[in-house]
């Protein structure tokens, strides 16, 4: 998928994910992409709906961490799927998003279950005007 | 890598604490370069006691490698989450039946598909465990006594055939996210996915028949149910939550480590204090958690054979961890053992260990003398010899079940793509790393099962 790599070889703990992109908003889109990618074999048949949501972090490194920890939560309490994450507004230590959601149903397959984004190997940088983002999910 | 003993190896490297492997020849080739790389990290940390030591289903994970056990002393040693892992308490059951394969035969399908329905697996499903957080703190710090005693829930005998009797002392639900409550109200009683299943099994050879026979495992085609599973979101989002709390205080205790995942604190810290109060917390839920789905085993089991649990002889054998961190006395030493991947196996109790859906599993016991090899303990499971991703690309889930059912097991899961993660050649030979393990003095065998239904998520 377009800047987004499963490292299938390197790493029998889980999953191995490389993701790039030239914008903030891409890097975000692919993060949830590759989050749904890892996920979903088939999507919900609800209603989509929209909610915004604030992200907190003290630089980008724990955004994209808080990032992911909301999209976990939110799958694992509300049983919401993410469908889009758009920026809507760029604070001092947050990221304020529109997202688009789909209540998960008995429709809903399931690929692999992501308990939680590790700290192992992950990284965020920026390289001139590239973003790289390398992370393990626990499933 | 030096030879000191059958199917026991030293690591040779210059700094750090000694690293022991328990594995025989065949196992050693198959073991990934990582896995001594991460061991190698785990024994540069601060506070150890004695060897770290690997177990021969070891392989590589977050940190430190799945297979992990090291000590740390009481008072001067440290806590390292990354250690204990992810799904806290992630663990093990075996339930035994008076039942034998061919009476569960003509039942098989049925009742595979009614504990599925059952029971919550995978995403989406909320168990029948309906708790507020008032409740939740009663169940987490309390344990399974709670919810035998006070929520009517689970059998009074389970509680002595369950490690610490289903409760970690010190738990504190205050030293717990309110993210990981939440994730943790809304799980309670599920099973999960990913490797995580529930297992109907036939006793397919028995090698010590006293010990079989002194835990209600007497006979060949004898039918067992086994349950692997753990904490769920709770303890996932505890170890996420410290991991963050650990990595922000590191420098003001000094501590350098190789791998962000192996953060530690001593355990007389304060954040160290409070790791050890929620996986505790974290440790309890998943006890309550197998014994509430065992109660609902036990009632699928009523319906289809239309008799009661107790007239089906459904005793546990033992409930066992192989993710914690807990306080034993080794060698006249009180230590906080870490066992990420590792069971304990102290004299005469059980150990249970899972092999994959295709290969079956162990019943193994402690002994006496071998407490000393490894701060009393023993692997876990199989272990993993690729990715799931790189499983997904070999297998296809469907393939698998038909392959299966062929082969007489029914297996209903969430997911093809989940079910071929899970295939048998994702993982070692169970019967090699029992042989290890036998080998090694860790445990020894009583009984091999082999599956005949499995639901997982």
């Amino acid at each position: 998928m377009n800047g987004i790599t499963i490292i299938d070889d390197k790493n029998i703990a889980d999953v191995k994910i490389e993701i790039v992109s030239n914008s903030l908003e891409k890097l975000f889109d692919r993060c949830l992409a590759a989050f749904n990618l890892i996920l979903i074999d088939k999507e919900p048949k609800t209603r989509p709906k929209k909610i915004n949501l604030k992200i907190n972090g003290k630089n980008l490194d724990q955004i994209v961490f808080n990032f992911f920890e909301q999209l976990i939560f939110l799958k694992d309490v509300n049983h919401w799927l993410i469908k889009k994450a758009k920026i809507k507004e760029r604070l001092k230590n947050q990221i304020v998003f529109e997202m688009e959601y789909q209540k998960i149903d008995r429709q809903t397959v399931i690929k692999g279950d992501i308990k939680a984004l590790t700290h192992h190997q992950f990284q965020v940088k920026k390289i001139g005007k590239r973003y790289l983002v390398i992370l393990v999910f626990d499933l | 890598m030096k030879k000191i003993a059958d199917a026991c190896w030293l690591l040779e490297k210059d700094k750090g604490a000694p690293v022991k492997i328990f594995a025989t020849e065949k196992i050693l080739k198959t073991v990934e370069k990582e896995v001594f790389l991460q061991a190698e990290n785990v024994s540069l940390l601060p506070g150890l006691v004695g060897d770290v030591c690997l177990m021969p289903d070891t392989h590589s994970g977050y940190g430190a490698p799945i297979g992990t056990v090291f000590a740390m002393d009481k008072e001067n040693g440290y806590v390292c989450p990354g250690a204990v892992g992810y799904d806290i308490n992630c663990g093990m059951r075996l339930i035994t039946t008076n039942l034998t394969s061919r009476e569960i035969m003509p039942y098989l399908e049925r009742l595979v598909n009614l504990l599925y329905q059952t029971i919550p697996v995978g995403v989406g499903r909320g168990g029948f465990l309906k708790v507020n957080q008032t409740e939740l703190k009663k169940l987490v710090e309390e344990g399974v006594f709670y919810l035998v005693r006070k929520k009517g829930i689970g059998w009074e005998k389970d509680l002595e055939k369950i490690e610490e009797k289903g409760r970690i002392g010190g738990a504190d639900l205050s030293a717990v996210s309110s993210l990981a409550i939440e994730r943790g109200i809304s799980q309670l009683a599920t099973l999960g996915s990913g490797n995580h299943y529930l297992e109907i099994q036939r006793v397919d050879k028995i090698f010590d028949e006293e010990k079989g026979r002194q835990w209600g495992v007497n006979q060949i085609d004898q039918i067992t149910i086994m349950i692997h599973c753990g904490s769920r979101g709770f303890g996932h989002q505890i170890c996420s939550d410290y991991l963050k709390i650990f990595e922000k205080k590191i420098n003001e205790y000094s501590v350098a480590v190789r791998d962000r995942q192996l953060v530690c604190l001593p355990i007389s810290s304060l954040p160290g204090k409070n790791y050890l109060k929620a996986m505790a917390a974290a440790a309890n839920f998943a006890f309550v958690n197998r014994e509430a789905i065992t109660h609902q085993v036990r009632q699928v089991f009523e319906k289809i054979f239309n008799r009661s649990a107790e007239n089906l002889a459904m005793n546990l054998v033992y409930d066992v961890c192989h993710n914690i961190a807990k306080f034993e006395e080794h060698q006249n030493r009180t230590v906080l053992i870490h066992r990420k991947g590792a069971t304990r196996s102290y004299p005469d109790q059980p150990v249970i260990i899972g092999g994959s859906m295709e290969t079956g599993s162990y019943l193994l016991v402690g002994q006496e003398e071998f407490l000393g090899r490894a701060f009393g303990s023993t692997a876990h499971g199989s272990g993993r010899t690729m990715s799931r991703a790189k499983a997904k690309k070999i297998v296809l889930g469907k393939d698998l079940w038909q392959s299966l059912k062929k082969k007489g097991i029914y297996v209903k899961s969430a997911s093809w793509s989940g079910l071929a993660e899970e295939a048998g050649l994702a993982y070692k030979d169970i019967a090699d790393v029992v042989e290890a393990i036998s080998l090694a003095k860790l445990s020894k065998p009583v009984a091999s099962l082999k599956p005949l239904g499995n639901i997982k998520g």
